[in-house]
């Protein structure tokens, strides 16, 4: 019965041993999980390796590894102080995006870098330095992030920001939960101009044409991305098109957001859930052909609210759910200018000889200077969604050697199988990024996964 | 209404006060931790702008426990409803505590709560208005081997509740008792139950529904109530065997 001991203590901690899931499928490994709701825990437990873990929903295993202690931040999750002169808003790591929209919308505000999935953490943003909708004009999540509190066993709590502390501040800030849990944070909110967004949509004929579109939209539009069809084979390769949306006076907004607590929230375990994938080579190309459809009958404008803008895979879970319990791959990578074209014809090609199913091929445009581990730079964003199948691999190893001849960098976030001989390739300050990491924790106490395959 | 909640900052005490705050009453909270009170009264000021103070006290000490509430009342204003979502227990409780680790269970889960109700009903039985709500456990259905003390200070947590509903029964101050099943907090986290654990909002969302109400005393979630009796109706010679 309820207060009965828990078999597995940790201090006073009850610790769950279970399985965990990267959220694309890739790591399944076990390992234990402590949900701490106080704040004793932080200085009751200062031992013994561990990681933070937000919502656990991360594509590659950042937030546990196999036989590790993964420390779940999701009982932090208050608001804590808001200015509303400065429009900065101090927070719990373990608040959910959702949460934090709703709190702030009521106040005219919103922070205009998240990902499309309210349930993120805010902790797993800044760790992943996650992008927005905007990233060549609005930057990553490290750019609203105005100050931190860490907490590392060594060091105690240790309040960050870029002028204090810089050299931590941003290497937490794309850091992957290495360098210690991210206690608090104090982001900038941005004032909501109106509550309805406009969305225009535009067809373009290939991923190049694309991004000298979205290079012209970047400037002024809030939210801009393209949706490519990797399905067609030929000159059709690569048609899609571009979504650009703004803000737009305050009528005729078609209904109500999407609330998020009326959505089942999405996990590693229930995407998961259906054993047998549904997505595969003719599925795909059906879904291909018809989602331009969709979008040109819904018309070349539309209207949205801001809350379904910001997380539009809320009303698009059963997306993930299609690929079945063996799950699928993500291959996001920033492609420099020059290599665009080449990025698109080789995987044309590629695909050509040996079909996989891309069901999805999306981009988005970005500016920004390359540093440490972040995923920021000048060009095209491209991400593609496969099926998690025997021949995906070899897709996987040509796209790293084609990201790496070409001077990308692919996501490390978005791929649990990222090997490190490749990011070292790809990123110029992985090396520095070690270093630094290193000086600040010797003992490197925060181990996951991920920081074991890139040896950091 | 302003509320005093004791047991704010963890599950369902932490639920409630939420719940509460949605509600629109102003809130004493109480916990043993002033970083976790001040993190949860910030958060209900922001979110639900309703008054938020905090006492921060530990509840294994009822005079000083108390001393602190008073204190803080004086300014908080009077209060019209006592909740008690508190519940201290230990893994080592196995009918052989030290005297002292005893006293401070019974002290944590039955006394603190007595002297607190103590000291306020005099003032809420001559407003003739307020809620009383105090928190049981299936655990204390029926003495096992395990949490000896605790199901022994939430039986008589049960029969002080009962008294209390006797003693307010001509007046319009409600008290009401909860016993709970199964609630996801610490206490479940990580075990394998026979049921699924309820939320802790869940409960409290009941609690505010039934505020006011002469409800008495409940199961949550209501089920429990059908398996609270099974476990009571069993014969001795089955019930020893059971190893829960």
């Amino acid at each position: 019965m309820s207060p009965d001991a828990t078999s597995n203590l940790r201090g006073s901690w009850p610790e769950l041993q279970c399985k965990v899931a990267s959220f694309d499928g890739g790591i399944r490994v076990g390992a234990g999980l402590l949900r701490p709701d106080r704040y004793r825990f932080w200085t009751d437990n200062t031992d013994g390796p561990r990681i933070p873990r937000g919502a656990g929903l991360s594509y590659a295993a950042a937030s546990f590894r196999e036989g590790g202690l993964s420390i779940e931040h999701t009982s932090f999750n208050r608001i804590l102080d808001f200015d509303s002169k400065k429009h900065i808003v101090e927070v719990e790591g373990g608040i959910s995006l959702d949460a934090l929209h709703q709190y702030l919308a009521s106040r005219a505000l919103f922070l205009k870098i998240q990902p499309g999935y309210g349930r993120i953490t805010v902790g797993g943003c800044i760790a992943s330095d996650a992008h927005g909708k905007n990233q060549a004009r609005d930057g990553t999540f490290i750019s609203q992030v105005a100050g931190l509190t860490l907490f590392h066993p060594a060091h105690g709590f240790i309040d960050l920001d870029a002028n204090t502390e810089p050299d931590l501040f941003r290497l937490t800030c794309g850091g992957y939960g290495l360098t210690g849990h991210i206690i608090k944070a104090r982001l900038r909110a941005s004032l909501v101009p109106s509550r309805s967004i406009e969305v225009s949509v535009e067809p373009v004929t290939n991923t190049m044409s694309s991004a000298e579109r979205m290079a012209r939209l970047a400037a002024d539009a809030d939210f801009v991305y393209s949706w490519h069809d990797f399905t067609a084979s030929g000159a059709p390769f690569g048609r899609g098109f571009v979504c650009a949306a703004r803000f737009a006076p305050d009528s005729g907004v078609p209904g109500k957001p999407r609330a998020a607590e009326h959505t089942p929230a999405l996990s590693a375990a229930n995407r998961g859930a259906w054993r047998l994938p549904l997505l595969n080579r003719w599925t795909t190309k059906a879904l291909n052909a018809c989602y331009p459809r969709m979008q040109m009958w819904r018309g070349s404008r539309s209207l949205t609210t801001l809350q379904d803008a910001l997380f539009p895979v809320h009303s698009r879970q059963s997306y993930f759910k299609l690929f079945g319990t063996a799950g699928f791959h993500e291959y996001q990578a920033i492609i420099p200018a020059g290599g665009i074209a080449e990025y698109a014809e080789a995987i044309r090609d590629y695909l050509a000889r040996s079909p996989i199913a891309i069901t999805l091929a999306s981009g988005k445009l970005f500016r920004g200077q390359r540093e440490l581990l972040r995923f920021a730079g000048e060009g095209l964003c491209l991400a593609l969604n496969f099926p998690r199948a025997s021949e995906s691999g070899h897709f996987l190893r040509f796209l790293d050697r084609l990201i790496v001849r070409l001077g990308g960098i692919p996501s490390i976030i978005k791929d649990s199988r990222l090997p490190h001989t490749v990011v070292d390739a790809s990123y110029p300050e992985a090396q520095r990024f070690r270093e630094l990491l290193h000086k600040f924790d010797p003992k490197r106490r925060f181990r996951s996964e991920l920081s074991d395959r890139l040896h950091l | 209404m302003k509320a005093l909640v004791v047991g704010a900052t963890a599950g369902v005490g932490r639920a409630l006060s939420e719940a509460l705050a949605a509600h629109g009453d102003a809130l004493l909270l109480v916990a043993r931790d002033a970083r976790d009170l001040e993190a949860q009264a910030s958060h209900l000021r922001l979110v639900h702008g309703v008054q938020v103070e905090i006492v921060a006290a530990d509840a294994a000490l009822p005079e000083d426990f108390l001393r602190k509430i008073i204190s803080a009342a004086h300014s908080f204003g009077d209060i019209q409803g006592l909740f008690f979502p508190i519940g201290s227990s230990r893994n080592d409780d196995n009918g052989t505590l030290p005297v002292g680790d005893a006293r401070s269970l019974m002290d944590a889960n039955l006394v603190t709560v007595m002297a607190i109700v103590g000291h306020f009903l005099p003032a809420l039985l001559a407003a003739n208005h307020g809620n009383i709500v105090g928190f049981g456990s299936i655990a204390a259905i029926r003495g096992r081997r395990a949490n000896v003390i605790y199901a022994a200070a939430k039986r008589g947590l049960a029969s002080y509740f009962e008294s209390l509903r006797h003693i307010a029964a001509a007046s319009n101050v409600r008290v009401q008792f909860y016993q709970l099943g199964y609630v996801e907090t610490q206490q479940t986290f990580g075990r394998r139950l026979m049921l699924q654990p309820a939320q802790p909002a869940e409960i409290a969302a009941v609690v505010v529904q039934n505020l006011d109400r002469d409800i008495g005393m409940r199961y949550l979630p209501r089920y429990w109530a059908a398996i609270a009796w099974l476990v009571s109706a069993l014969p001795w010679a089955i019930f020893k065997r059971l190893r829960f």
